[in-house]
């Protein structure tokens, strides 16, 4: 073991979208989650969605910005990633070209960099030309821009495939990806399955769609092959829809193929729903995945981003304070 | 099915009878912000009856719209934080125990063919 190894190189961080079901219940203002990240030593990184922290967004006031700026220096926090959002079915049944999409991201992220945010994370909901569009700004910015390849896509799906051969067209450090770690799950949470099941799922239905997630087809095959099964074992629809969603929340890609986009991960979401006894996520190999960006030489920031309030509605600050304090453990014994 | 988002949706102190109407403050059952363009009003019950969409009206950042008025509205942002008032052609006997419930389609924009139905209820128990 290498002892002299800095655990520090891989920074650890939070994005506020873990407190979700805190700030939509108005249980926490803005300021008040800020101030628990640095409480609970869940920084130094801080992740904002625009939509969701800041009013009025993708317009940043001058004094948001102020605001802003002096909450992070005095927690001793840092902007780590603004996440924006490609909203290019605004127009029900209809799609942004890839200029509308461009000039629809352009304001969100000058709205990044002027509050000092080094990585705007976008999705693939943009076509890969609105990123070429938007180069000239990004270059003159000085921000890195990129999609999160979140489940169930990995680095072989069409729409990655399409901006990695932009990005080998164009050639800059400033684009790239931002894998999220729910790609790289083994399992479904046993929490999520316990919550599915007092929801009234049926254990046959659940099985079904467990044992078609852990496939290694296509995305869009296990979502229909489940569709047509449940619809012959009279799985009532609402039902059915519920389970489909667990097929874009995780899924099962080995860690090992992020190696492939390595030189272009501008920033990492550390995805996870729970733990077990000995304190490691039941579901997603952190021992595994950090060891992995750690020797492969990746050293920006990763966000711890809870998303068991999609069925557990809870604040999350115990789930991120064990988050780290797992990622810490790792990082340590490198 | 419930979601996360289902028992916040009506907000229980957020009710009022006003100039005939009913009229409800109603959360946005997703963690973002979005655009009105997205947001559709499905139904809308009150004790056991369906309640028409004509003559209801949704007010959100100072502005009342007419339902069939949303889908347009893609520059008009429903803030994650705030309430928006539905105003429903009802009133209701404050001496009866009354159930509402409604239901709310989400079309969010960089999830395409996604629909997220939220259905929320609230029970108002009668004055004593």
């Amino acid at each position: 073991m290498n002892v002299q190894s800095t655990p520090g190189e891989l920074k650890l961080g939070t994005t506020l979208y873990s407190f979700t079901a805190a700030f939509h219940s108005r249980q926490a203002s803005f300021e008040q989650l800020v101030a628990k990240v640095a409480e609970l030593g869940v920084g130094p990184g801080i992740e904002l969605v625009g939509f969701q922290s800041i009013r009025g967004f993708p317009v940043v006031s001058d004094s948001f910005a102020g605001h802003f700026r002096e909450l992070m220096a005095r927690y001793q926090l840092e902007p780590s990633c603004l996440s924006i959002n490609a909203d290019t079915a605004l127009c029900r049944g209809q799609m942004m070209t890839p200029e509308e999409a461009a000039r629809y991201l352009e304001p969100q992220i000058r709205a990044a960099a002027k509050l000092g945010f080094p990585v705007a994370k976008s999705q693939f909901a943009a076509p890969a030309e609105s990123l070429r569009l938007l180069l000239p700004l990004i270059e003159q910015l000085g921000i890195k821009v990129g999609p999160e390849i979140h489940a169930p896509l990995g680095v072989d799906s069409p729409p990655v495939l399409a901006y990695r051969e932009l990005y080998a067209q164009v050639n800059s450090p400033l684009l790239g990806f931002v894998p999220d770690f729910g790609t790289c799950a083994r399992t479904l949470p046993a929490s999520y399955l316990d919550t599915l099941r007092r929801r009234g799922i049926e254990e046959r239905a659940l099985e079904l769609a467990v044992s078609i997630w852990k496939g290694p087809e296509s995305p869009q095959w296990k979502r229909d092959e489940f569709n047509r099964r449940a619809t012959e074992l009279n799985v009532e629809p609402t039902k059915a829809s519920a389970l489909s969603v667990m097929f874009s929340m995780l899924s099962p890609h080995k860690p090992e193929s992020w190696l492939e986009i390595m030189p272009q991960i501008i920033h990492l979401h550390g995805k996870f729903y729970d733990f077990d006894a000995e304190g490691n996520e039941s579901s997603i190999p952190y021992g595994q995945i950090l060891p992995l960006f750690m020797k492969a030489g990746y050293r920006g920031y990763m966000s711890s981003e809870w998303e068991g309030h999609l069925y557990a509605w809870e604040p999350g600050y115990e789930p991120v304070r064990q988050h780290h304090a797992l990622c810490r453990r790792i990082l340590a014994a490198m | 099915m419930e979601n996360n988002f289902s028992r916040g949706l009506i907000c229980a102190d957020e009710v009022k009878s006003a100039h005939g109407r009913l009229e409800l403050g109603i959360r946005l059952p997703w963690y973002r912000s979005l655009p009105l363009s997205v947001v559709e009003l499905g139904e809308l019950v009150v004790d056991g009856q369906v309640v028409p969409h004509q003559n209801v009206s949704l007010e959100i950042n100072g502005h009342e719209y007419s339902l069939d008025q949303l889908g347009k509205l893609t520059g008009e942002f429903w803030y994650v934080l705030d309430s928006a008032r539905l105003r429903l052609p009802c009133v209701l006997d404050p001496w009866q125990p009354h159930t509402i419930t409604l239901t709310i389609n989400l079309y969010p924009p960089y999830i395409p063919g996604l629909t997220w139905v939220t259905r929320g209820s609230l029970a108002l128990e009668a004055k004593r």
